[in-house]
């Protein structure tokens, strides 16, 4: 068992689940929120959107109530006071009201967040303060209706009818809509499954105001429902629509049909989806014993091969051969369906991003179109997650340095509104995310004085751009002249590069002046088990990630040059500088002195725009690996990403691809 | 980070429960009547030499103990980490025990045993040429430890107990695997 180590670090799985739950919800405000401010502002619907927002609120006080959580359950109770108030009717929907349910949903992320740390949440007591008051001051005193008795209604629905459908149904009568109850029958068996189908179809061309189960159903195996629908459609339409359907439909005049309470069948006891959610560190471990599994299946293989060439093909060891080969492809399945219930949709992320965008083009006084692409695109939910910074910082960077004010624009005679595109797809088993704008693109030639003031590249030397360009991740470079608290304090472009290369992936920047940006981030779909190519330097075996060799290559020394002291090789064209693993390593070299070896094998490998290549005695073929930490203890040791074993118990140092190019370009 | 644990009180016996379990009304009454049969609480330590002292470790920190399996180097890392080794899939590294006490080096031979440790996540293996046993000694017995190492390595040591004519010292595990200063000071 472990132990705690810094105490109190470990959540109660309790709290856990609740910020699971609670990050779904958090999602689904913030996406409501952003529909909320779309509508708003064209004119659309709006009331299907707060009733969502009213209903998670409500879910979410609810669940921090049963957990204690008194700050984050206050301020879910006063939205949900706040977005009551407005289905209702009682309180206009405008900006202000769309203000604080913005600042409410950030001050719950927040909160979210510091719980999902250990940390104590903020009672934020004077936006609380100010949601009441605002709640209270606006609220419209509401008329008592003579519409609703004017109606042909019976007055038994009319009671029945919750404040909020009476709401509804007065708002659509002020709208001039048609009125209709439509008296349908189900079957029992799926009735659910039908009503809401059919529900969804009224609610294509209306609003279904009320659905009320009906007891006049004669048939026991059917259930019928009487709905009060409102539609601007007219009456011949209405009958056009309906003709030959089973179902009674009467229009609602000055009269009395009938109607009945909002049972709720949606909330029933069923759940909503079929989904289930899981803490990740349970499908870390199903693919750490996948992993395990697979280094066994690999060894089996092998015993199966070396038992056919000493025994030949004797009926056991055909058998044998084909059990391994049955184990191979079901191995093969298990390791493919777990890693994809590991995958999530990176639209979850976009969503987030859609709002910082907005805002900080509001704060600059830019005018930025985001378009978003392939938000289905799959990832590991760890890639993901470690995608979040890079992701945003690079948006920023688009919003802040890229995007050119209105005024600019027109002058450059671009349309004023910039375009900030964010798409992701697959590539092979990469996924590619590029982010895309049309703004002012990065002025090589500034990049590259900065550098040269800072020592970073040499003075008039003839330095490419890519390599230019490549100055821009260093830690601390920055080209923006002054510093916005949005970005160019010069800290962020390392960051993002150090992420992405944790997860072993490229970056790629291209940029023309004057017509934008494109930054690309290629990363391997999943993490866990991945392909490497394992190559002997001395006596020991390394692996190589397969996804940063670009090719390999046997030479004689003789091929090796020397460049201010540095060994490289000429590769079409392109000086390559070398690495031998043993001089970094200090491994003693068991073979023979150096100069003896005639042939040399590099392994030419890359990380964004930086090449390296990497000088090893032999190649010793591809394998599936699963890398694993080498903890704590030596986490810090340079060029070593992890280890990995292939079931003989020997551990396998996996290089670290970009430390070791990092080293490199370091000591040049 | 951990760095001094309390020698009073609190100290766990063997087999103790998962940090997270809630304490039940009956935990408490069943904790209330050991106390009262034992007073004394006995700490299990298993023994072993590393040069001419001996030294033990707490049985409740240790995994396993496991013969001397090839270890696979680790480039560039501080002289008393020896390298890694695979135990069942999990990367373990291997600590020359000796070397990490400021006593020498130990000269591996392929004889040597690997004590399997652990704190909280962390697991490594400390090299010792051979165990010595298991002992129980009751806890009030364990006083300061003398200078049986270099005095900058006191931090590795928690107390001293006498046992059979022997002065055995017993090591803080977590000091042993906590190289966060080391690794500060290489950069």
């Amino acid at each position: 068992m472990s132990r705690n180590k810094d105490g109190g670090m470990t959540l109660p799985s309790s709290i856990k689940n609740f910020l699971a739950e609670l990050e779904d919800l958090l999602e689904k405000l913030n996406r409501d929120l952003l529909d909320l401010e779309d509508n708003l502002s064209s004119g659309k619907e709006t009331h299907y959107i707060i009733n969502n927002l009213f209903r998670n609120c409500h879910t979410m006080k609810g669940l921090a109530g049963m957990l204690s959580l008194k700050e984050i359950g206050a301020l879910a109770h006063a939205l949900e006071d706040l977005l009551d108030a407005v289905r209702l009717g009682k309180i206009d929907l405008g900006q202000e009201v769309l203000e604080i349910l913005t600042r409410g949903y950030e001050h719950l992320g927040r909160n979210a967040k510091v719980i999902s740390i250990g940390g104590k949440a903020s009672a934020h007591k004077a936006f609380l303060r100010k949601i009441e008051e605002f709640t209270a001051a606006s609220i419209k005193e509401t008329s008592p209706d003579d519409l609703l008795s004017k109606l042909d209604l019976d007055d038994e629905i009319i009671r029945t009818l919750t404040e909020y459908e009476e709401h509804r149904l007065i708002e659509n009568l002020n709208n001039k809509r048609n009125l209709y109850i439509i008296s349908k029958e189900f079957t029992f068996e799926h009735f659910d499954d039908e009503l809401n189908g059919y529900l969804s179809r009224l609610k294509s061309d209306g609003e279904v105001i009320s659905t009320l189960p009906s007891p006049s159903a004669e048939d026991h195996s059917k259930i019928r429902f009487d709905l009060l629908w409102a539609t601007s459609s007219g009456h011949k339409k209405v009958a056009e629509s309906f003709l030959g359907e089973e179902a009674e439909i009467t229009a609602v005049q000055q009269k009395s049909p009938q109607e009945k309470d909002k049972s709720s069948f949606s909330s029933s006891l069923r759940s909503f989806s079929d989904t289930v959610r899981v803490d990740i560190k349970r499908l870390d471990n199903l693919l750490n014993i996948v992993g395990e599994l697979v280094i066994y299946k690999t060894k089996l293989g092998e015993i199966s091969r070396e038992i056919i060439t000493r025994h030949g093909m004797d009926k056991t060891s055909l058998g044998l051969n084909k059990t391994v080969k049955a184990l191979e492809r079901n191995l093969d399945l298990l390791q493919r369906g777990v890693i994809e219930t590991r995958m999530v949709p990176i639209g979850q992320m976009f969503g987030k991003l859609h709002r910082i965008v907005r805002q900080l083009s509001r704060r600059l006084g830019k005018k930025i179109d985001f378009t978003v692409s392939g938000e289905e695109t799959e990832l590991d939910k760890l890639v993901i997650e470690e995608m979040a910074d890079p992701l945003l910082h690079l948006i920023r960077n688009a919003i802040d340095h890229g995007i050119e004010t209105p005024q600019k624009r027109r002058k450059a005679k671009k349309p004023s509104r910039g375009t900030i595109g964010l798409s992701a797809f697959q590539k092979g088993h990469h996924i590619v995310i590029e982010i895309e704008d049309d703004g002012a693109g990065i002025d090589i030639n500034r990049v590259r004085k900065i550098a040269e003031q800072k020592g970073l590249l040499g003075k008039g030397m003839d330095h490419e751009d890519k390599q230019v360009l490549s100055m821009l991740f260093l830690p601390g470079f920055s080209t923006s002249s002054t510093i916005s608290d949005i970005s160019g304090r010069g800290i962020g472009m390392d960051v993002v590069k150090n992420n992405v290369s944790r997860l072993r992936g490229m970056i790629d920047i291209e940029t023309e002046p004057g017509r934008g940006t494109r930054t690309s981030i290629t990363l391997p779909m999943t993490l866990a088990i991945i392909q490497a190519l394992m190559v002997k330097v001395s006596d020991s075996m390394f692996a190589v990630p397969i996804n940063s060799v670009l090719e390999s290559l046997k030479i004689t020394s003789g091929q090796v040059q020397k460049v201010e002291d540095k060994e490289v090789i000429k590769l079409r064209d392109r000086v390559l500088p070398l690495l031998r693993i043993d001089d970094f390593f200090n491994l003693e070299s068991s073979q023979n002195g150096s100069p003896g070896k005639d042939d040399l094998y590099i392994v030419v490998v890359g990380l964004a725009e930086k090449r390296l290549g990497l000088v090893v005695d032999s190649l010793r073929g591809q394998r599936e690996i699963v890398i694993k930490s080498l903890g704590n203890l030596l986490k810090s040791v340079k060029g070593i990403a992890g280890a990995t074993d292939l079931g003989d118990r020997r551990a396998i140092l996996v290089l670290d691809v970009n430390g070791l190019i990092q080293e490199v370009t370091h000591s040049i | 980070m951990n760095k001094k644990r309390s020698k009073k009180g609190g100290r766990k016996t063997a087999k103790e429960a998962p940090p997270e379990v809630q304490v039940t009304l009956e935990d408490l009454l069943e904790t209330e009547e050991e106390e009262e049969v034992q007073q004394q609480t006995l700490i299990e330590l298993l023994t072993f030499t590393v040069g001419e002292e001996k030294f033990a470790l707490e049985v409740s920190e240790i995994k396993e103990i496991i013969k001397h399996i090839p270890f696979t180097p680790v480039p560039r890392c501080p002289d008393f980490l020896l390298g890694v080794i695979s135990l069942r899939g999990e990367i373990i590294p291997i600590i020359d025990l000796r070397s990490r006490l400021g006593l020498g080096k130990t000269t591996v031979e392929g004889e040597e045993v690997i004590i399997v440790v652990h704190h909280g996540e962390e697991s490594a293996g400390h090299l010792v040429k051979n165990i010595s046993g298991i002992i129980k000694v009751e806890e009030n017995a364990v006083e300061l430890a003398p200078e049986v190492v270099p005095p900058e390595k006191a931090e590795f040591l928690l107390g001293v107990v006498r046992h059979q004519e022997n002065l055995i010292t017993i090591l803080n595990n977590s000091r042993l695997l906590d190289v966060s200063e080391i690794i500060k000071n290489a950069d």
